[in-house]
């Protein structure tokens, strides 16, 4: 890790570092994001290794589009950006028919809980698979928006960056994906 | 806070993500791999555009080299940077015809297209109401898109039944949105003309190929379309790009006719 007085640098100097060519500067920026990156391309794809390839270039191109970002831009969401077209990318030249719901844990045990917690849990099993099938079965920006909003925990502006959309889409499209959320609930009820 | 919305958050919770992989290793090789070949870093491509790459770098350098040989041209070139939100290029492969859709977003009304942008969105009196418009929400600001079909007076374009396509959307000199690779044997064209007292580009010859650029400069290259003669010019903040298979005094005529 690179440190100034024990400090991390923060993704500005970092981005600033891997703009004049300091490659282990990216590579900070990789290991910070990758993660996060990993899983914008799961929620997107529905795919292992579909997710995989797309971080992997999604990364790569991130790193040639430095010159062009904007200074005193926000990384994160800027790389989310071109991390979401890379995956929309692969996704639309996946089979239409491949399965977009995503695969769930079986257990109670949620990610990053060290144990089960019954009284914060408000869904059933059954009731999860149903609310993952019905996100599945939206069309693909009702669906992005949710996810990203709801799983990925994305800011609206960071959403508004990330997506390409204005944040006036970002809330119209949200909106308009939970009441067809709903729909689908109810139907398959 | 809505029912559904905990639930929400909850169920991302339970998202079985598959093993995180650790991508350090393998994007510092393709890096360095790419530093060995090229001085300048150019965009690394999708797999399947990545043989077309390597030739287009080539040719991409080449004709840049020989365009910079002369210096009318030269300033010509440079000045591609100062239309609206458009940045061109020439040089590259001549594409293999593609007759897939052309990816313009979302098939809406002309009421709610002009409704879901903060620009006037212009129709072309020379050809009357559109047969089709889209609004692509993935271009920063929106883009709006007319399709018109190809019928008397309007012949079609390459690998397309439609006759003419008009884009429009928010572009600023600062704020570059879109990058036009011109990828054209030496037959492609580029001519400045004045369009509605503003300066403006027309392409034509060879197909183009065409890669689109977000203000944050992340290449969107899933809209590489062919297109037939292009009339591109920027207004009132507004980049404009007529496709078709009409002459630059046809073209010229459609663009004036905008209102």
């Amino acid at each position: 890790m690179t440190l100034v007085e024990g400090r991390p640098l923060g993704d500005e100097e970092l981005v600033n570092l891997a703009r004049s060519g300091d490659t282990s500067a990216y590579e900070e920026l990789v290991q910070r994001y990758q993660s996060l990156a990993h899983r914008v391309a799961y929620i997107v794809t529905a795919s292992a290794a579909e997710a995989e390839d797309a971080a992997q270039e999604a990364f790569v191109r991130a790193y040639y589009a430095l010159p062009r970002f904007r200074q005193g831009g926000v990384f994160k969401p800027w790389l989310l950006k071109i991390v979401t077209n890379e995956a929309l990318n692969r996704r639309r030249s996946q089979s239409r028919r491949s399965d977009l719901a995503l695969k769930m844990e079986r257990s109670d045990r949620r990610l990053g809980d060290a144990a089960p917690s019954p009284e914060a849990s408000v869904l059933s099993v059954e009731q999860r698979s149903e609310l993952m099938e019905a996100i599945g079965r939206l069309k693909e920006k009702d669906r992005l928006a949710i996810t990203y909003r709801y799983f990925l925990e994305l800011s609206e502006k960071e959403m508004a960056t990330a997506l390409g959309w204005t944040q006036g889409t970002v809330k119209s499209r949200l909106s308009r994906a939970m009441t067809r959320l709903r729909a689908e609930l109810e139907e398959q009820a | 806070m809505s029912r559904l919305e905990r639930s929400l958050e909850e169920l991302g919770g339970y998202v079985a993500y598959p093993p995180e992989p650790d991508l350090v290793p393998v994007v510092r090789a393709r890096l360095q791999a790419h530093s060995q070949r090229h001085s300048t870093p150019v965009p690394s491509r999708a797999p399947r555009w990545r043989g077309v790459l390597v030739a287009a770098t080539v040719v991409l350098v080449a004709s840049i080299a020989s365009l910079t040989a002369l210096p009318g041209l030269r300033s010509a070139v440079a000045d591609w940077l100062g239309i609206g939100g458009v940045r061109i290029q020439t040089g590259g492969p001549t594409p293999t015809p593609a007759r897939g859709s052309l990816d313009l977003g979302d098939p809406v009304s002309l009421e709610d297209a002009r409704a879901l942008v903060d620009f006037d969105v212009l129709v072309p009196k020379a050809l009357g109401a559109p047969d089709e418009v889209f609004f692509d929400e993935l271009v920063p600001g929106g883009q709006v898109a007319l399709v018109y079909l190809a019928g008397e007076g309007l012949p079609a374009t390459r690998g397309s039944t439609a006759g003419a396509l008009i884009t429009q959307f928010k572009g600023s000199i600062e704020d570059p949105v879109l990058k036009k690779m011109v990828a054209g044997e030496p037959g492609t064209e580029l001519k400045p003309v004045t369009v509605n007292g503003s300066r403006g580009y027309w392409i034509s010859g060879e197909p183009h190929f065409i890669t689109y650029i977000g203000p944050d400069g992340e290449p969107r290259e899933e809209t590489v379309r062919l297109v037939g003669n292009v009339l591109l010019w920027a207004q009132d903040g507004v980049t404009l790009r007529i496709e078709s298979a009409l002459s630059r005094q046809e073209a010229l005529a459609v663009a004036e006719s905008m209102h």
